[in-house]
């Protein structure tokens, strides 16, 4: 690795962060104008993104996983800032404080995309989380003061922990980075190897409850629930692509070692079934379209988290692939959602394919990719990456983990049919009221289901860059 | 690019329906799909005649072509689809399914059959996977929206059912898949033939896999249960296309994929398959002899003959995969009949219910009658029609099954099929005297009787699958001699 690469990897960072004090300079500056942040904060991450490309791909193995988490990242927070709603940006601070915290926390989730030691992945996850609970406190109402309040706890309890794993690699490895070579150095030294696990599995911990993983799961439903929609599109995207990468790297020295890690193994396996399985019951379970989304998404970070099990490259690659299927098809819905204000209810949304065809058809499209039901197939081929490196490594066990991951497709299956039956059911005869065109939503909703679409047809596109 | 364009069309023709749902009125909607599924028809056959694999790379990531081709294993099954494709829509014009747009049912029924050929005409295991499960939400919609329960959570339950149970089966079929790609090498069909020799525990694990999650597409007892509710409550259109067409793709995926790359680890499991599916010709016939409604009664009458199918190709010779072959096509032609006959005495009626007295068929109706024994008589099993070649066929080749098998267990299957035979006759002469033969009195004492015999479309629809019954039972050559390749296409079956 060259340091020119490893500073470029840092670009999109610098890119989103100098943005937020853009923002807030201005702000400052001309306290009078309005409409502008938003318009800014898109021109930033566009910049971002450009940055992104410019990371320089050779003689950087981990370059291309960066650069599509870092994308996904930005993105993502491009989906917010079109999707936060007017209460979000009457917020104390304004329109400008809205979106210099969103500019903030893809600043450091691209940020934890490019970190390859321990440290600067601490200083990143908090700079990605912390600009998040000011978010969706920032909302107002109680119901969102406890949900922040929540994640905060949650967020801070997490950074003990990913401290305590971070000293226990130092002190394991002798170094605070976090690749091949440092592990390589203690192969063969037992105590220094468990010592190595122990340090990985703590920092997982840590780590799990941005991904959303069981039993650190607590903190989602509430915040779905409470948060504006914009911040909940914060949370899908942009704060997942960083816990997928926060994982991904506290796994990749092991990813290249030969040396069988069966507590590794064993443990994240049990977490991932235990989230995908339980998460879907759960879900099964909710009346309200953003309690079905939250519980959904802790189902499917579940199915993120299934093909690390693996311990190999080609798994972190599947992870990354499904984790991009997922959040599209998520904002999908929430751009449907954000559309339909306040109807919290799932027969909210009865007939809605009849009454408004292109949010109907387009969640109805979301909903059967997260099942994973062709005409959704690239939801279908995200399933099959996220199994594959189950069968393709000698681990004799995985294959077991496969089958049992079957219960959860049947369990995730009747979740997302549940809400697809209102969908195509017979709108009542009271003619609903038409719901206010919002364009923001709007343009995401159509963005998004052109996405799946297209991806359903040709999932090479996905799959060749993330490779 | 003919056999794409045979799968494309009835697919982009059905999005369409399906999106424009009722904006179009039923004649249009009718013609359109008609021309659909004729002109697939006609392409398959040119495909046929033409005998040039279609393979274009798909996802080069996880190694899918997009790959179709028609070899003595399919073309059975890929004609049948064809023909039932016409079926369904010819039957519209009878009975236009109630509970939403005609548009959107026959979309949905052109995209289910869409994916059943693409399934069929697949080279490659995981596009047969993915067209496997394209079959899925149409076939869910169907029965959910055009079911015929009066209560939705009826139509919920089956149509749930229907679809939870066939995705745990294809998923653990995905992980077999998956698992056999891997040590194979491909998910080409033709490389995967005999891949996996030997009997070791990781070989039967992935033969494990993929037989049960397909014997819960087939079905195979004790994983049917989902089939009888989703039949009965299917419009009859639906039930048509479940029983000629899908419950096919689980057969035909047990000779592709564990018979054909696994043959030594097959013949390890195939007792339990021959075992279970004798079990099921009894089961079914003894809940045959009881049952009161005789839409769910032809739907058990399909678990039974569906047990022929498992113990047919559980004997894994190149006879039994023809008997296989050959049972599921008769199966696939009476069951459609069937299905239109008793859809239409159900809407008739208004319900199937056997123990209501009604005049008898013989004196009100004698087309219908006429069609009613001649439908009867080949699920039976009658020798001289399609049915019969299908269970004969079956027990001769499960008399002496492939290599590798324990003759007594087949010769015990062989005899306890033969009894669950026998069953068929005594559960179709019940039928025959409930609602054939008839109380001759009470139709003489002005119950409401309305004398509405075989409408001009029954007619057309009964009489060519009846036509097809008697040739196949007069002429089994027909069908034997198309398939008389598999054993070589199975890298040289016995």
């Amino acid at each position: 690795m060259t340091m020119t690469a490893e500073l470029a990897a840092f670009g999109p960072a610098a890119v989103a962060g100098l943005g937020a004090v853009l923002v807030l300079l201005i702000d400052a500056i001309a306290p009078r104008g309005r409409g502008w942040q938003r318009w800014l904060g898109i021109a930033v991450l566009i910049g971002a993104l450009v940055s992104v490309v410019w990371i320089p791909a050779a003689g950087w193995p981990t370059a291309t996983l960066t650069q599509v988490l870092q994308s996904l990242a930005v993105v993502g927070a491009v989906v917010a800032v079109a999707l936060m709603g007017r209460e979000q940006y009457a917020a104390p601070g304004g329109p400008s404080v809205a979106v210099a915290l969103v500019l903030a926390t893809t600043a450091g989730a691209a940020s934890v995309a490019a970190s390859v030691d321990v440290v600067t992945l601490v200083v990143s996850l908090e700079l990605a989380t912390v600009p998040v609970v000011a978010l969706v406190a920032l909302r107002g109402t109680r119901g969102a003061g406890h949900a922040a309040l929540s994640l905060l706890v949650t967020s801070l309890t997490s950074f003990a922990l990913i401290v305590v794993g971070a000293a226990l690699w130092v002190s394991a490895t002798g170094t605070v980075a976090l690749t091949a070579q440092a592990w390589q150095g203690i192969v063969g030294e037992d105590t220094r190897v468990a010592l190595g696990v122990l340090a990985m599995l703590i920092l997982l911990s840590g780590i799990g409850f941005k991904l959303s993983l069981m039993p650190f799961h607590a903190w989602t439903p509430q915040n779905y629930r409470e948060a504006d929609v914009g911040v909940v599109a914060v949370l899908v995207t942009t704060s997942k692509a960083a816990a997928l990468a926060a994982v991904i790297a506290v796994l990749r020295p092991s990813m290249s070692s030969v040396l069988a890690l069966p507590a590794l193994t064993v443990g994240l396996a049990a977490v991932a079934l235990t989230t995908m399985i339980l998460g879907a019951s759960v879900a099964l379970r909710q009346d309200r379209a953003l309690g079905l989304v939250a519980w959904s998404t802790i189902a499917q970070a579940g199915w993120v988290l299934l093909p690390l099990v693996a311990l190999a490259e080609q798994g972190a690659q599947a992870a990354v692939a499904y984790l991009c299927v997922y959040a599209a098809a998520t904002v999908a819905l929430l751009a449907g959602v954000a559309e339909r204000r306040g109807d919290g209810e799932l027969s909210a949304y009865r007939g809605l394919i009849r009454r408004d065809p292109l949010t109907g058809g387009a969640m109805a499209f979301a909903l059967l990719v997260l099942a994973g039901l062709p005409p959704g197939v690239v939801g279908l081929i995200a399933k099959i990456i996220a199994l594959r490196p189950l069968t393709t490594t000698a681990h004799q066990a995985l294959p077991i983990v496969a089958v049992l991951a079957v219960m959860a497709v049947a369990l995730g299956i009747a979740v997302y049919l549940r809400w697809l039956v209102i969908l195509v059911a017979r709108p009542e005869d009271t003619p609903g009221s038409a719901a206010p065109r919002a364009w923001g939503p709007r343009i995401v909703l159509v963005a998004a289901s052109v996405t799946l679409v297209v991806l359903s047809v040709a999932p090479q596109l996905l799959l060749g860059w993330v490779r | 690019m003919v056999l794409t364009a045979a799968v494309a069309l009835p697919f982009l023709v059905g999005a369409v329906l399906l999106g424009l749902g009722d904006r179009v009125s039923a004649p249009v909607a009718r013609a359109a799909a008609g021309v659909a599924v004729i002109a697939s028809a006609g392409l398959v056959a040119a495909g046929w005649y033409l005998d040039a694999p279609e393979r274009f790379s798909w996802i080069p990531e996880l190694g899918i072509d997009w790959s179709l081709r028609l070899d003595g294993l399919n073309v059975a099954f890929v004609l049948l689809t064809a023909a039932v494709g016409i079926l369904i829509v010819g039957h519209t014009a009878y009975e236009m399914p109630q509970g939403g747009a005609p548009a959107s049912y026959l979309g949905a029924v052109l995209i289910a059959q869409a994916g059943a050929l693409t399934a069929f005409l697949a080279g490659d295991a995981l596009l047969f996977f993915v067209a496997f499960e394209i079959v899925l939400v149409p076939m869910w919609f169907v029965i959910r929206r055009f079911g015929d329960g009066r209560v939705p959570e009826v139509r919920d339950e089956a149509s749930t059912r229907f679809v939870l149970y066939t995705a745990v089966g294809s998923t653990l079929m995905l992980v077999g898949i998956l698992l056999l790609a891997v040590r194979a090498g491909s998910t080409d069909f033709d490389r995967l033939v005999g891949a996996l020799p030997g009997q070791d525990a990781a070989t039967v694990a992935i033969v494990l896999l993929l037989t049960v999650g397909l014997c819960v597409k087939i079905p195979v007892f004790p994983l049917h249960t989902w089939l009888p509710p989703a039949h009965t409550i299917a419009p009859t259109g639906g039930s048509v296309l479940l029983a000629a067409v899908l419950l096919k793709l689980g057969t035909y995926g047990v000779i592709r994929l564990p018979l054909a790359s696994a043959p030594d680890a097959f013949a390890f499991i195939s007792p339990w398959l021959a075992l279970a599916g004798a079990f099921a010709v009894v089961w079914g016939g003894l809940i045959c002899l009881a049952e009161t409604d005789l839409k769910r009664l032809i739907a058990y009458s399909s678990v039974a003959h569906m047990g022929f199918v498992a113990l047919a190709v559980a004997s894994g010779s190149s006879l039994g995969v023809q008997a296989a072959i050959y049972t599921s096509v008769a199966h696939g032609i009476v069951s459609a009949f069937l299905f239109i006959l008793v859809g239409g005495l159900k809407h008739r009626w208004g319900s199937a219910d056997l123990t209501v007295s009604r005049p008898a068929l013989r004196e009100v109706s004698p087309a219908l009658g006429f069609f009613l024994v001649l439908g009867m008589a080949a699920g039976m099993g009658l020798p001289g029609l399609a049915v019969f070649w299908g269970e004969f066929l079956t027990l001769y080749a499960a008399w002496s099954p492939g290599g590798g098998r324990s003759q007594v267990v087949f010769l015990a299957c062989v005899v306890v099929a033969a009894i669950g035979a026998a069953l068929g006759a005594a559960y179709t002469t019940r039928v025959l005297r409930a609602v054939w033969v008839g109380d001759a009195v009470r139709t003489k004492t002005g119950l409401p009787v309305r004398h509405d015999d075989a409408s001009r479309t029954e007619r057309a629809l009964l009489g060519v699958l009846g036509l097809a019954l008697v040739a196949l039972g007069v002429a089994p050559g027909i069908l034997l001699t198309a398939t008389a390749g598999v054993g070589a296409l199975l890298g040289g079956l016995p």
